[in-house]
């Protein structure tokens, strides 16, 4: 039987393009480990992608990027998402971005601060 | 207007215990032009409503709670069809080019590595296609207990539309008492001539290359659980496409697990 309180963490990320030129990139990381100050996960997901076509053919893209979690005291997460979508003059691009981070820590009964909280 | 979008990613409907963002990232596509921003911050608070924080969680693995939930007879490595030819009957082939390469790998034990990598290309050439691409998964896993490590890797080909379609498949694994390990690679070459078919279908040269051996020296046991993927796909061509997705998993003291897949069609 799994221990109530095992990290678990899972990163998806996903992109896509429709154009002449098409580019997509997606990658994912997680890590799950114990260290001097308890357990923790750590998650990273990113996803790009870009697209060029014509006018009469606007290109399309899409880049999402998840996260799932379970386990642990405090979850801290950081998403963000950049599109750019240009369908005029000759060669209209489009680029979409989407960044995900999370981390989970098991600490038992502590509340410690989440690293996103320093400056960010 | 822009396509209807290729896929949306499957919402995870699992209430309960898990936690996942209340935004989940999509972007909103400009129909008019312009740029997009958003981003989502968590930083823990309890009140973010997408789950139960600071409450001890419940096991996601069902079943009959006999360990790892993963056992050397379920993740064996599955030998899978090197090529998967969608294009039914020979003629000519007037359809895209479209070519899906990926993998996936996973490791039970108490320390886990798993790493995928796939990359796809493709380009109209004007009178042929060409697409080439590669796919490569390990998975290692080190466990306390004798026995209690397995690592199971596959990558897997799909091409439709080709006429010409050349593959590289090279799988090995091994165990030992503590440690297990396994790899798959897979790299392709798909070529369709433009208003011409072969007359017997696809031509299609396959190597098979596998692998039993133990572990050699040079590859260090994994420490902690690790899961690391990346998938590039670049398609040139008018109407071309080009996806990816990859998924990274890690499940403390137990297991790690990647897959990923690109696609792309000229």
């Amino acid at each position: 039987m799994l221990d109530n309180n095992k990290l678990f963490v899972m990163l998806n990320a996903k992109s896509d393009a429709l154009g002449d030129v098409t580019a997509t990139t997606t990658s994912t990381k997680t890590f799950a480990g114990a260290g001097n100050a308890g357990s923790h996960t750590v998650g990273l997901a990113v996803a790009t992608a870009f697209a060029e076509g014509k006018t009469a053919a606007a290109p399309y893209t899409d880049a999402t990027t998840n996260w799932l979690g379970s386990g642990g005291d405090l979850a801290s997460s950081h998403s963000g998402n950049v599109s750019y979508h240009s369908p005029y003059g000759p060669t209209p691009v489009s680029l979409s971005i989407s960044s995900t981070a999370v981390t989970t820590w098991g600490l038992g009964d502590v509340w410690p601060a989440s690293p996103f909280d320093y400056g960010h | 207007m822009p396509p209807p979008p290729i896929g949306k990613a499957s919402e995870l409907d699992t209430p309960g215990p898990l936690r996942w963002p209340a935004d989940p990232g999509d972007d909103a596509q400009l129909d008019h032009g312009g740029m997009g921003v958003s981003e989502d911050h968590n930083d823990g608070a309890p009140d973010q409503g997408t789950g139960a924080l600071g409450i001890p969680h419940e096991s996601l693995v069902a079943g009959d709670g006999g360990g790892a939930g993963v056992t050397a007879g379920n993740m064996g490595a599955q030998p899978q069809s090197p090529c998967d030819q969608g294009t039914g009957a020979p003629g000519a082939s007037h359809e895209g080019l479209v070519a899906l390469v990926g993998g996936s790998a996973v490791a039970a034990g108490q320390h886990t590595l798993t790493t995928g990598l796939v990359q796809n290309f493709a380009e109209d050439r004007g009178t042929y296609s060409i697409a080439r691409g590669e796919a490569i998964f390990e998975a290692s896993a080190h466990s306390t207990e004798p026995g209690g490590a397995v690592a199971a890797a596959d990558t897997f080909l799909v091409v439709s539309h080709a006429d010409f379609i050349i593959e590289n498949e090279r799988s090995y694994g091994g165990h030992g008492s503590n440690d297990a390990w396994a790899v798959s690679e897979l790299d392709y070459v798909a070529i369709d001539i433009k208003g011409w078919s072969p007359t017997d279908g696809p031509m299609v040269i396959e190597w098979h290359q596998l692998g039993h051996h133990w572990q050699t020296c040079g590859n260090e046991p994994p420490y902690d659980n690790n899961a690391y993927v990346m998938a590039l796909a670049e398609a040139h061509g008018a109407g071309s496409l080009s996806a990816t997705l990859t998924n990274a998993l890690t499940f403390e003291n137990h297991f790690s697990f990647v897959n990923a897949m690109g696609m792309v069609a000229v």
